[in-house]
């Protein structure tokens, strides 16, 4: 069942948002063709118009493509959960748990995938041969002296770093979730309620988050002092993700408690 | 006829009355059961603490005037709402993914995607429910005029409302929770509705409709559950009614809620 419904959530957020992937690589794409014939020195006055157009466009659709993904993401929840559509999902033989974990495997899909086509336009926007091919030279020159000096850890870094950062992201997308859901539990203002929510979640885990981070900085200072190592690195990476580890799984539980149990659809 | 069947008929019978009805055989337990629900909003109570059993395969009319609890009631058979205090049971279970297989629901509002179109719904109903017949869906659409291939957004709410009760006919379900299924579809079409809900069930199923238009739905109904300001005020099977009162259900409802 989750496997159905990974697929059609899929489907009603590739309908919004691969259009706007699409819209993002053409101005970029445009805009590089005008800075690349260098079109815009031949052309005066009125004859820039259409450069400063394209890289307005590509501007705004870069901003819109972030926007439009956050939102995205807290409306798919908020309206075909808890919505009229979740008249349907709701009385579907799936659990809550099943409908929560659909809806966040696709909107962590999403992010990545909007970080990625971003990334991929200012490549366009970029793009120049030997300027790239120094580029690469020198990162992997970086990682074969990091490998020289530290061995296979500092892969293991960037593995760490990578899942880190994977792992914030469905923190903060079930942070979402858990604020709307609490949202819900009110009869009245459902939504400014969600807002109240999300600040007292984000202030909650912040004030945790900074009163470990500064104990265990005195703590580790002495410590740490004098070790040559990448070891305080791991140490504060996972750190970091078990962290992270442990908020997501609270705000999922909260989530999933809320639609399994205190569900009341206007 | 089967013994299973003289079973349900000899019950019918006995108990005339659906409601005070309990019976511990497994096979014909009954399909929904409210220990006094109560419901409450925030400043309202939907729901007084109702107790109702309902047996299966009848066809009943859950009727009362405007804000009464009908739609209370049967979100909370689905899960939708949950009770205050008390219980809603559905084949002895409360709302959960096995009831949800087996009750086949109509909302009173449209639950579907605009940009779909209707043979995508079909297909959603048929990867999600085991028990939908996307045959009976499409033989249906062809006799409504509805064209599968059209997109939700082109349609008038009354078609919309048709698609809607033409994918819950569709599942041969257990027990049929239908609120205000005819409400906005236009008269010629409510025939065809109607002869669609009582030809296309099994014997065995219970279908509740829940509607204040009386007089269109009368001559299908089987029992009939009135209910008033969040309490049931009466529950009587349609015979009775006729026979004892000497009145067609209609007549009863407008001299029961007189304003």
């Amino acid at each position: 069942m989750l496997g159905k419904l990974m697929k059609y959530e899929l489907k009603s957020t590739a309908r919004i948002l691969i259009p706007l992937y699409i819209t993002l690589l053409v101005f970029a794409t445009i805009s590089k063709i005008f800075i690349e014939t260098r079109i815009t020195d031949k052309l005066h006055d009125f004859g820039a118009i259409p450069f400063f157009l394209s890289v307005f466009g590509y501007g705004c659709t870069m901003a819109a493509v972030f926007i439009v993904t956050f939102f995205v993401i807290i409306q798919r929840f908020y309206k075909n959960l808890l919505g009229d559509e979740g008249y349907l999902m709701n009385t579907l033989p799936v659990s809550a748990l099943t409908n929560i974990t659909s809806k966040i495997s696709i909107a962590t899909f999403w992010n990545i995938i909007s970080g990625f086509v971003a990334i991929l336009s200012i490549i366009i926007m970029a793009f120049n041969p030997d300027a790239f091919s120094k580029f690469f030279n020198e990162l992997f020159r970086a990682l074969s002296d990091g490998y020289s000096e530290f061995g296979v850890q500092v892969y293991i870094v960037i593995i760490e770093i990578i899942i880190a950062i994977l792992v914030y992201l469905i923190k903060f997308l079930t942070m979402i979730y858990a604020s709307i859901s609490i949202g819900h539990l009110f009869n009245k203002h459902r939504i400014l309620s969600s807002f109240g929510a999300f600040i007292v979640l984000n202030l909650i885990t912040t004030a945790i988050s900074s009163t470990i981070g500064i104990a265990s900085s005195i703590a580790g200072k002495t410590l740490f002092d004098n070790i040559q190592s990448l070891l305080t690195i791991h140490l504060f990476l996972i750190f970091a993700i078990l962290f992270n580890l442990v908020f997501f799984i609270v705000y999922f539980i909260i989530t999933n408690y809320i639609l399994k149990n205190k569900l009341n659809l206007e | 006829m089967n013994n299973n069947e003289d079973n349900l008929l000899y019950d019918c019978a006995e108990n005339a009355s659906i409601s005070n009805f309990t019976n511990n055989n497994v096979s014909n337990n009954p399909i929904l059961e409210c220990k006094n629900l109560v419901k409450t909003y925030a400043n309202s109570e939907a729901l007084k603490g109702i107790n109702l059993t309902i047996n299966r395969g009848r066809i009943i009319g859950l009727l009362g005037p405007n804000g009464s609890g009908k739609s209370t009631l049967i979100k909370l058979a689905n899960g939708l709402l949950t009770p205050t205090s008390g219980e809603i049971l559905i084949n002895g279970l409360k709302p959960g993914i096995e009831t949800k297989k087996i009750v086949s629901y109509l909302p009173e509002r449209t639950y579907l995607n605009d940009w779909m179109k209707v043979s995508d719904i079909i297909n959603f109903f048929k990867d999600f429910y085991d028990n939908f017949n996307p045959e009976k869906a499409y033989e249906m659409l062809l006799k409504l005029n509805i064209n599968p291939n059209d997109k939700l957004k082109t349609m008038s709410k009354g078609t919309k409302e048709k698609v809607q009760l033409i994918l819950v006919m569709s599942r041969e379900a257990d027990l049929y929770l239908l609120d205000e299924p005819i409400a906005g579809v236009d008269p010629a079409a409510r025939d065809y509705i109607l002869n669609t809900i009582i030809t296309n069930y099994n014997e065995n199923a219970t279908i509740i409709i829940s509607t204040h238009l009386i007089s269109d739905i009368e001559r299908v109904l089987d029992d009939v559950v009135f209910i008033s300001c969040g309490e049931i005020f009466l529950t009587k099977s349609v015979d009775e009614i006729r026979e004892n009162e000497g009145k067609s259900v209609d007549t009863l409802f407008r001299e029961v809620f007189r304003c």
